[in-house]
């Protein structure tokens, strides 16, 4: 049960809360509110002022001041406990969406909606990280 | 134009625990991996995410067949339409950017495209159906699931814009009815209990509105480190009866300590229901709360509960006015509507015999 204290929505008794919101207090202020997510722009300071996150990103990007929040809102909860969702162990999914995306960037240049083609783009990048990538 | 026929929820049909539980909905937060969340997408991205998720259901062997709502094509009275019948919330309705929400045909199954996350799953039903709820749109997520591929992190589940909503993106929450904690003034230490609990207490219609009629919205505030089963068990197994019970415990000592006040009462707003001509929404939906109270009571009869949950949206604005050439919206013509509907629907209403004997 390696995720045993993960997977609880308890905080362990063993620590005192101070150490488990250490990297947050440590760190100063400034360096948390200079964070920017690069994939989709976001800073910390929209997040503690809207609430919103900006992209998936984001949710490593600004880690564990990130988590200290989210430990805060959640009542103690550390990490999920419910399911995965079905695609994430084969990637059928994702292939899928992939070439759907390549289909449509096909269409948006063959139309000349530039914008719109550099936005499937930007996406299939999100995705593999190139889109010549099988 | 927008069609929206017979709703599973408002049509009349009242449910399990209905003296108590007004209505019971399921909600499913997901994002598309690979975009922005909503508050970052641009129209293009926005849009693009509204032709993926239609075109998956469409190409689905399991297409629920929702009729689509395109709110920038919508009227802003179509659109209050679909505030009122609980399927879109006000947000959704009047914010910018391209958004869109699928309807079932029975209305009790709604998927909202680009609100706060990429998808809301909402299932609506009438009475205490945690169960029924939360089994219809999970099947509406795997259908979606079949060809989307969902925004998840291995320690924070599925993500969402709003941290608050992380890990099974889940909330339950039941409409109550609780006006006998209300009368006994037990509404703070019910406040206080929730609170304990974990949950999130509002008044009818959301954030920032005040009590109308004695309803209240509770639903679990914990999203993270608990599986969707559970969050729906302890909510549905444990929490709820034990505010019904509550609830129940208050009306029994109302009437068994107030019955004539009780009956009194009763045959008052049936009086004031049955005559008055003019009658604003809030003042409506205050009346039919205590109508609602006293059929729970066994104090009314030839008038039944679902009767006036359909009743509670039939007197909205949107829904007066859909009856009415679009010239005339004046508040005096719509408060003179509310009441005639009013008078139609309690004609029959009278105070149980055994009661007015007490
Ligand atoms: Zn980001």
């Amino acid at each position: 049960m390696e995720h045993a204290i993960e997977k609880g929505h308890s905080i362990p008794l063993t620590q005192p809360i101070a150490a488990l919101f250490a990297s947050t207090m440590k760190r100063p202020a400034a360096s948390a509110t200079n964070a920017f997510c690069d994939v989709c722009g976001s800073t910390w300071a929209h997040f503690r002022k809207s609430g919103r996150l900006g992209c998936p990103s984001c949710y490593d990007t600004f880690g564990d001041a990130l988590a200290a929040q989210i430990i805060l809102a959640q009542r103690g909860s550390v990490a999920h406990g419910g399911e995965a969702p079905r695609q994430s162990s084969c990637p059928e999914g994702h292939q899928l969406l992939r070439s759907q995306l390549l289909r449509e960037l096909d269409a948006a240049v063959g139309a000349e909606q530039y914008e719109r083609a550099a936005s499937i783009r930007d996406r299939l990048r999100t995705l593999t990280g190139g889109i010549d990538a099988p | 134009m927008m069609q929206i026929v017979g709703s599973k929820v408002w049509a009349g049909e009242d449910g399990p625990e209905s003296d108590v539980v007004f209505t019971t909905r399921v909600r499913l937060a997901r994002n598309l991996r690979g975009f922005a969340f909503v508050n970052r997408a641009n129209a293009v991205q926005s849009s693009e995410i509204i032709r993926i998720v239609q075109g998956a259901l469409a190409h689905s062997a399991n297409d629920p067949r929702m009729q689509w709502f395109d709110m920038a094509t919508l009227s802003p009275r179509e659109r209050m339409l679909l505030v009122e019948r609980s399927l879109v919330s006000h947000q959704f309705a009047h914010a910018d950017g391209p958004r869109s929400a699928g309807v079932s045909t029975d209305e009790a199954l709604a998927l909202l495209v680009n609100e706060e996350d990429h998808l809301r799953i909402q299932a609506l039903r009438p009475g205490l159906q945690v169960k029924e709820a939360f089994a219809a749109a999970t099947a509406l997520d795997e259908v979606l699931a079949e060809r989307l591929e969902f925004a998840f992190h291995p320690r924070w589940g599925f993500l969402t814009a709003c941290p608050t909503n992380v890990g099974t993106g889940l909330r339950v929450s039941a409409m109550l009815h609780l006006p006998a904690l209300a009368l006994e003034r037990q509404l703070p230490r019910l406040q206080a209990g929730v609170k304990e609990l974990n949950l999130i207490i509002r008044g009818f219609q959301g954030e920032g509105s005040t009590p109308e009629g004695g309803l209240f919205q509770i639903s679990n505030q914990v999203t993270l480190g608990l599986s969707a089963a559970e969050i729906t068990d302890t909510f549905a197994n444990t929490i709820l009866p034990e505010i019904l019970a509550w609830e129940r415990a208050a009306r029994h000592h109302y009437l068994s300590t107030q019955r004539a006040q009780a009956v009194d009462r009763a045959a008052r707003e049936i009086g004031v229901l049955q005559s008055a001509t003019l009658m604003g929404r809030d003042e409506a939906l205050k009346r039919l709360g205590r109508i609602r109270h006293a059929i729970g009571l066994g104090l009314i009869e030839g008038m039944a509960l679902g009767e006036v949950n359909r009743l509670v949206v039939a007197v909205q604005s949107a829904h007066l006015a859909w009856a009415r050439p679009a010239a005339a919206t004046d508040q005096e013509s719509e408060r003179s509507e509310r009441a005639s509907l009013l008078r139609d629907a309690l004609a029959k209403a009278t105070v149980t015999q055994s009661s007015s004997r007490s």
